[in-house]
């Protein structure tokens, strides 16, 4: 649109677009997305009710609902308590995280030092990684019983790869300018790792934390659907065997959340140990 | 030998850990061949002689574990993991022609409750018209469709119907109300699940499990040696409870729902989900009690059926059928299991509300 | 100071690539000396093997009498690139020789604070090197070669990716450091002009495999500024190592 003023030609730069589109830039961001949200779980319920849909196939959201409320408002000591059972699965998730983290990195550093051993291991490692993990889980209740150990175990498993595999290609991308630089000043092996090797290859590192993050959860649930008396994905197969998809869907929201959290948790965490290398700049700019 | 040692390690950190050694209980751990709590066996393996205190009367502290498939319940029973384990007779055989020290002593269902269940309306009626149809199964190729083949065979029905594997869960009941298949070969306690959902089937009867040993308890024979009236103690607990259930399901139920709280449904007040878990466990016990004779108590098995047992699945190709089939179970633990008071637990069955 | 003697270095075995033959030059106390030389010549090589970070075939190369096997105290470096640690302030890069060598960092804080002032870059010790310049980065680099108080720089092409203004700039800073610290520096670049204005001699060398072609002295007199870049003398000089380098090599200038 346009309109000549005199010798001044007043130009609108900005093409308007329609009213909703105005109306929810008005919106801050935030907003729309719960806006979304109410208007999905409306849509759900008002699916259920109006098309009578079999809580077998799909539960409405209203009991959804009623599984969430009981399961959190039940006392720590109830075996009903989804307090409990998520504090079984975190445990577990955590522990293996840390070992299969500890292991993979380390072992991922080693591999790439001594390379020639490193190539003569990597195809078994490969292969190994190449097995269903959801195959081996029965195996480990009978080597290592119901308790929380073959949980971890297989939690440490699904970490151990990713974080093996970052962290060579992190040891790999270490500019050699800064090997020298160490070198130069005199730094021993050790000083090498820890100050220039492991910095360096934080991003790489985190990049592989960010999935094994999920992994580890998914490796203590997968450990619980084949041998446990508590926990989340023990919980998850009781109420599908029992036909309670109620409480199947429940429990996924609960899974949804935590990983979503433990997603939130990594970015921060990213942004602490890695907040220089998006930023880095080349050489020779303003 | 070394997983031998390894899992005599295990146990005997799962025994010095538990909470029992302080009140002088001993720990007996029974693995049963699912992987859920359910409304079933669980209700009197477990639940009832927990809340009324049979275990402690009988000096045991009691853990159910879990496990996936009566196989892998036999696997941990016999490396040590448990002191009995549930498991169904035709495994029981499997383990034995390996030469694992496995011996079923009680049996927990005369009739495994396998039924054929189809819509109303559906134009199957009788066995006979069971071929050409898709049949859905837990699992296809496990063994129940071999043994509803044989069955067919046995009545003389030629022609084949087709498995399809369905899994567990709520896609059991979607199956067979979408059409994906014809009808379900599924068992008692899960179609009253299903039904206490909404979803009414028809059940058509298969009679060859009646002809066949039942749903096991079992032990390791070196184990029962030498611990002989750990495992009557644990048995004759059972038992009692048994025969609870059988008098009272209701109070049955809500003993069970106390003592597993997590399967008590959510949205729903506690009598309506009583009442479903009521229709779950005559269900089951129906099954369980099948022809059994008049006033006999539950527990007992006969030869002929061990016998059945061995041919019918060394003719389905399951096993080899080469062992000693008396081997493979005792009775001489029944006497010893129903050794109680048996019209005091029917008074106090009918004592409670 | 620095002693090469028919220096040889040869990649790969007796029959791999020779990257420097038959090298031999030395450099006083407190000389400024450049190096010369197309692409490939091996120039960065040669100074890489006085840093101690290669190992040289034949020959000998001695510093300060002793003869160079490793990277010493004495000898700070200045690479192409500023390497500076991203994740780390001006202040924690600056001190990282030392932090390596001697572990405590801290006891040398007020050196490396006057360094960072005398390199113009007062207030920006708590930085991170992101939010600084090409040519900002390049003097902290520099700094960090000063800061253990080495006797010898050496220098690979430091000023390379810096524009024209920025990089006179930056050669005039490098003199200016140069005259009052009385370090002994060697400079390898690709710049005629630059070598001429900085250094008390100019080795050049001749394309792989690299030998010297000749180590012109320039007697230009000191301190000199931007100015002197357009006298005849320093025009002579240039010539001079322009027909050496048979112009047609990428020698800017």
């Amino acid at each position: 649109m346009s309109s000549i003023k005199g010798e001044h030609l007043d130009v609108e730069l900005e093409p308007q677009g329609s009213a909703v589109r105005r109306a929810l830039d008005l919106v801050p961001e935030r907003v729309t997305s719960f806006i979304l949200l109410v208007i999905f779980l409306a849509g759900w319920q008002a699916a259920v009710v109006v098309f009578g849909i079999s809580a077998l196939v799909l539960p409405s959201p209203m009991e959804v609902l009623d599984w969430l409320i009981r399961g959190f408002t039940e006392p720590l000591s109830s075996s009903a308590s989804f307090w409990y059972h998520l504090g079984v699965t975190a445990w577990e998730s955590l522990v293996g995280f840390i070992g299969g983290c500890a292991v993979g990195i380390l072992s991922g550093f080693a591999l790439a030092h001594w390379a020639k051993t490193g190539r003569i291991l990597y195809p078994y490692i490969q292969a190994f990684n190449a097995l269903p993990k959801i195959a081996i889980a029965p195996l480990m209740i009978v080597w290592l019983g119901y308790g929380l150990s073959p949980k971890i175990v297989m939690s440490a498993i699904l970490v151990f790869f990713p974080m093996l595999i970052s962290s060579m290609a992190g040891y790999h991308s270490v500019d050699p300018d800064r090997i020298d630089l160490a070198r130069v000043c005199g730094a021993s092996n050790r000083q090498l790792f820890w100050k220039i090797i492991l910095p360096s290859s934080m991003p790489f590192i985190f990049a592989g934390l960010h999935m094994a993050v999920v992994l580890a959860m998914l490796g203590a649930i997968v450990g619980e659907f084949v041998g446990a008396t508590s926990g989340l994905g023990m919980l998850l197969l009781q109420y599908n065997n029992n036909l309670q998809v109620g409480g199947v869907f429940a429990i996924l929201v609960v899974l949804g959340a935590v990983a979503f959290c433990l997603s939130i948790l990594m970015q921060y965490a990213e942004r602490y140990f890695c907040f220089w290398s998006r930023r880095e700049k080349n050489f020779g700019g303003v | 030998m070394k997983s031998r040692i390894y899992s005599s390690v295990v146990a005997l950190l799962l025994a010095t850990s538990s909470y029992a050694d302080a009140q002088n209980l001993t720990t007996f751990r029974v693995v049963k061949a699912n992987a859920n709590l359910n409304i079933g066996e669980d209700v009197f393996m477990m639940a009832v002689p927990k809340q009324l205190g049979y275990f402690k009367e009988e000096g045991l502290n009691v853990e159910l574990l879990p496990a996936q498939g009566g196989a892998q319940a036999g696997q941990i029973m016999i490396t040590g993991g448990a002191e009995a384990a549930s498991i169904l007779a035709e495994a029981i055989l499997k383990i034995r022609e390996s030469n694992g020290d496995i011996v079923g002593f009680y049996t927990l269902k005369q009739n495994n409750g396998f039924s054929i269940g189809v819509l109303p309306g559906s134009p199957i009626k009788t066995l006979a018209d069971l071929p050409g149809k898709k049949i859905g199964f837990g699992q296809a190729g496990a063994g129940s469709d071999q043994l509803l083949t044989r069955q067919l065979r046995n009545m003389g029905i030629q022609g084949n119907f087709t498995p399809i594997s369905l899994g567990y869960g709520a896609q059991v009941a979607t199956g067979v109300k979408s059409g994906q298949v014809d009808g379900l070969f599924f068992w008692d306690s899960l179609y009253a699940i299903m039904s206490n959902q909404g979803l009414k089937l028809n059940h058509i009867e298969v009679p060859i499990q009646d002809e066949l040993a039942g749903f096991q308890l079992a032990f390791r024979s070196d184990y029962a040696r030498k611990n002989a009236d750990k495992i009557i103690g644990y048995c004759r607990a059972m038992s009692k409870a048994y025969q609870f259930a059988l008098t009272n399901p209701k109070a049955a139920v809500e003993l069970f729902y106390k003592e597993f709280p997590s399967t008590i449904p959510a949205g729903k007040d506690l009598s309506a989900a009583v009442t479903d878990g009521v229709v779950i466990l005559q269900a089951w016990l129906k099954s369980a009690t099948s022809k059994l004779p008049g006033g006999t108590a539950p527990g007992i098995e006969f030869k002929e059926r061990w016998e059945n047992s061995q041919k019918t699945y060394r003719d389905l190709g399951v096993l080899k059928g080469d062992s000693d089939v008396t081997k493979a179970y005792t009775t001489e633990y029944y006497d010893k299991c129903n050794n109680f008071d048996r019209a005091a637990i029917i008074a106090q069955a009918k004592a409670m509300k | 100071m620095i002693a090469v003697t028919n220096l040889t270095k040869r990649y790969g075995g007796p029959e791999g690539l020779l990257a420097l033959d038959d090298i031999s030059l030395s450099v006083n106390d407190g000389e400024f000396v450049s190096i010369v030389g197309p692409s490939g010549c091996g120039k960065s090589t040669l100074l890489k093997i006085v840093a101690g970070l290669l190992r040289h075939s034949k020959g000998s190369i001695a510093l300060g009498g002793s003869p160079i096997r490793e990277p010493s105290r004495d000898v700070g470096v200045v690479f192409q690139a500023p390497v500076l640690l991203p994740w780390r302030t001006i202040l924690e890069n600056v001190l990282f020789p030392l932090e390596i060598r001697t572990g405590q960092p801290q006891k040398y804080r007020d050196r490396a604070m006057d360094l960072l002032e005398m390199a113009g870059l007062r207030g920006f010790d708590g930085c991170y090197p992101h939010e600084l310049s090409g040519g900002m980065q390049q003097r902290a680099g520099i700094v960090r070669a000063l800061v253990q108080d080495p006797k010898v720089l050496l220098m690979d092409e430091p000023f390379g990716a810096l524009d024209a203004m920025t990089r006179e700039q930056m050669n005039m800073e490098l003199l200016r450091i140069w005259s009052k610290y009385k370090k002994t520096v060697v400079f390898v670049t690709h710049s005629i002009p630059e070598s001429v204005l900085l250094s008390d001699k100019v080795v050049v060398m001749t394309p792989r495999p690299g030998r010297i072609a000749e180590i012109i002295p320039i007697d230009l007199p000191r301190p000199r500024d931007l100015s002197v870049i357009n006298t005849e003398a320093f025009g002579a000089y240039a010539t001079r190592i322009r027909g050496l380098l048979n112009a047609k090599e990428d020698v800017t200038g």
